[in-house]
C-alpha cells in the first residue's frame, strides 16, 4: 500500500476532529447561556442533537466506504478496529452530548414552563389591572359628569341667587320710595280731611245760606216776573213809538228802515264804536251795524232779499247781543242809546217770513 | 235773466195776495217753495247773503274775499245793485282790516260806477270816516 490512503484517512480524522471541536466549542458557550426567553425554545436543542447524530453517522459511513475490500478510491490501510474504536468513543462522546443536550432542554423546557406560568401570571394580573383601570375611568368619567352636573347647577343656583339679590336690592328701593309717597299721601290725606272737614263746614253754610236765598227768591220771583213783563211792555211802547216815524203806510221792514234812516243810526256806528269801553259791547255794535246797514240797503220789493235779512237778523240775536252788552256796564250814555235804538229797530225783523 | 225769473214770480204771487186766492203767499210774501224756486234761479245771492253773514260773524277776511269774487258775476249779469253792494261790503271789510288805501278805493268806486245805487250814500259817508291817505 501506498502513503496516499493514510495520508487521506488522516485528512478525513483531522477534518472530523476539527469538527467535532468547532461543534463543541459552537455549542459549549450556548449551553452555558441561559435559554432564551422567546427566540429560543425547545427545538433548538433538538436540532443541535439531531445534527450532531447525523454528522456523526455521515463519518461512521465515509469510513466504511473508504475501507471496503475492492475499493480503489481512498481505501485505508489501517486496521477497522481502531477506527471502529475511535468511532465508538466518538459515538460515546456524542452520547454524552446528546445526554448532556437532553437534559439542558428539559431544563429549558421546566425553565420556558415557568415562565409561560409566570407570563400568563403577569398577563391576568396586567389584564385585571386593565379592567380595574377601565372601571376606575368609566367611574372617573361618571364622577366628572355628575360634578359638571353639579356644578352646573350650582352656576345656575348661584346665578339665580344673583337675579335674587338684584330684585331685592330693586324692591328695598321701591319699598323706601314707597314709604316716601306713603308718608306725603298720609300728609296729604291728613291736609285733605282737614280740608274736607273744613268744605262740610262751609257746604253746611252754603246750604243754609241757600234756602234763605230760596225763600227769599221765591218770594222776589214774582216781583222778578211782573218787572220783566213791566219791562217788556215798555220796551214795546218804546218800539212802537219808535217805528210810528214812519208814515201810516209803512209797515214791517219798511218801518224799520225809516226809523233807521231818520234816526241815522248808521251813520253814528263809527263815532258809538269809539266810545264804547268793552270788547262785548264793541262787538256788539260791529255785529249790529252790519245788519243795519244791510237794512238801510234793502229793497224791501225784493222778498228774497227780505227773507234774507230776516235770516241775518237772527242769526245775529240783536236783543241778546244788546242785552249782554248792557249788562257788563259801564258803558256812557251815548253807547247804550245807541244799542237801545238798535234793539227798538231790529227787533222782531227775524220774525218776518 | 235772473231778475225776470225772480220778477215773474213775486208778481205772480202779488197778484194772488192781491185776488185774496191764497195761492203760497201771505200779505205779498213768497212761501217757502217759491223762494226754493227763486234762490235755484239765483245761485250767486245766496253766496251774497252768506258772505253778509260772515261780515256779521266778524269774518273780514273771508267775506271780503267772497265778495270780491261774486262782483265781476253781479256786473256781467247786470245787476247794478247788488254788483254796487257787493262793492261796497268789500270796501267795509278792507275797512275793518285796517286797509284803508283798499277801502277807500272801493267806495270811490262805488261813487264812480253806481252814482245812483243806494250803496252810493253809504260810500260817501264811509270815505268820510276813512283816515285821509298819506
Amino acid at each position: 500500500m501506498s502513503e496516499e490512503p493514510d495520508k487521506t484517512d488522516e485528512r478525513m480524522e483531522g477534518l472530523l476532529r476539527r469538527w467535532g471541536a468547532e461543534e463543541a466549542a459552537e455549542h459549549a458557550p450556548q449551553a452555558a447561556l441561559p435559554p432564551p426567553r422567546r427566540a429560543a425554545g425547545p427545538g433548538a436543542g433538538l436540532r443541535y442533537a439531531a445534527v450532531a447524530a447525523g454528522a456523526l453517522l455521515v463519518g461512521l459511513l465515509v469510513a466504511t466506504l473508504v475501507n471496503r475490500p475492492g475499493q480503489p478510491v481512498g481505501l485505508s490501510t489501517r486496521p477497522a478496529d481502531d477506527e471502529i474504536a475511535n468511532l465508538n468513543a466518538d459515538l460515546t462522546k456524542a452520547q454524552r452530548d446528546l445526554a448532556g443536550l437532553r437534559a439542558k432542554l428539559t431544563a429549558l423546557e421546566a425553565d420556558l414552563q415557568a415562565e409561560r406560568l409566570r407570563l400568563q401570571t403577569d398577563l391576568a394580573e396586567m389584564r385585571n389591572d386593565r379592567d380595574r383601570h377601565k372601571a376606575a375611568a368609566t367611574a372617573a368619567a361618571a364622577r366628572e359628569k355628575a360634578l359638571k352636573r353639579t356644578l352646573e347647577g350650582q352656576q345656575a343656583r348661584l346665578a339665580a341667587l344673583a337675579a335674587a339679590e338684584k330684585q331685592l336690592a330693586r324692591a328695598k328701593l321701591d319699598l323706601a320710595a314707597a314709604g316716601k309717597a306713603l308718608t306725603q299721601a298720609q300728609a296729604q290725606r291728613h291736609a285733605s280731611g282737614r280740608k274736607l272737614a273744613a268744605a262740610a263746614v262751609e257746604l253746611a253754610r252754603i246750604g243754609k245760606s241757600y234756602k234763605q236765598a230760596l225763600t227769599v227768591s221765591t218770594a222776589l220771583e214774582g216781583e222778578v216776573t211782573a218787572l220783566k213783563a213791566r219791562r217788556e211792555a215798555t220796551l214795546a211802547d218804546l218800539q212802537r213809538a219808535y217805528l210810528a216815524r214812519a208814515t201810516a203806510d209803512e209797515r214791517g221792514i219798511r218801518a224799520r228802515q225809516v226809523a233807521g234812516q231818520s234816526c241815522r243810526i248808521v251813520e253814528r256806528a263809527a263815532e258809538v264804536r269809539s266810545l264804547a269801553t268793552s270788547k262785548l259791547a264793541r262787538q256788539a255794535v260791529d255785529r249790529l251795524e252790519v245788519v243795519l246797514i244791510r237794512l238801510e240797503l234793502l229793497n224791501v220789493d225784493d222778498t228774497e232779499a227780505v227773507m234774507a235779512f230776516a235770516a241775518l237778523v237772527r242769526s245775529v240775536r240783536p236783543a241778546e247781543t244788546v242785552d249782554e252788552a248792557l249788562a257788563a256796564g259801564g258803558e256812557v250814555t251815548k253807547v247804550r242809546a245807541w244799542l237801545l235804538e238798535a234793539r227798538l229797530i231790529l227787533t222782531g225783523a227775524g220774525r218776518v217770513g | 235773466m235772473w231778475a225776470k225769473a225772480t220778477r215773474l214770480i213775486l208778481l205772480t204771487c202779488a197778484a194772488g195776495a192781491s185776488l185774496g186766492a191764497g195761492a203760497g203767499c201771505t200779505a205779498g210774501i213768497p212761501s217757502t217753495h217759491e223762494m226754493r224756486l227763486v234762490r235755484r234761479a239765483r245761485p250767486e245771492l245766496a253766496e251774497f247773503n252768506r258772505a253778509v253773514e260772515m261780515v256779521a260773524e266778524l269774518r273780514y277776511d273771508d267775506a271780503a274775499r267772497a265778495f270780491v269774487a261774486m262782483i265781476p258775476r253781479f256786473e256781467a249779469a247786470g245787476d247794478a245793485e247788488y254788483a254796487a253792494e257787493a262793492i261796497f261790503w268789500a270796501g267795509y271789510c278792507s275797512e275793518k282790516l285796517d286797509r284803508p288805501a283798499v277801502a277807500t278805493e272801493y267806495y270811490q268806486r262805488v261813487l264812480r260806477q253806481y252814482p245812483h245805487a243806494r250803496p252810493a250814500d253809504l260810500a260817501a259817508a264811509r270815505l268820510r270816516l276813512v283816515p285821509p291817505l298819506e
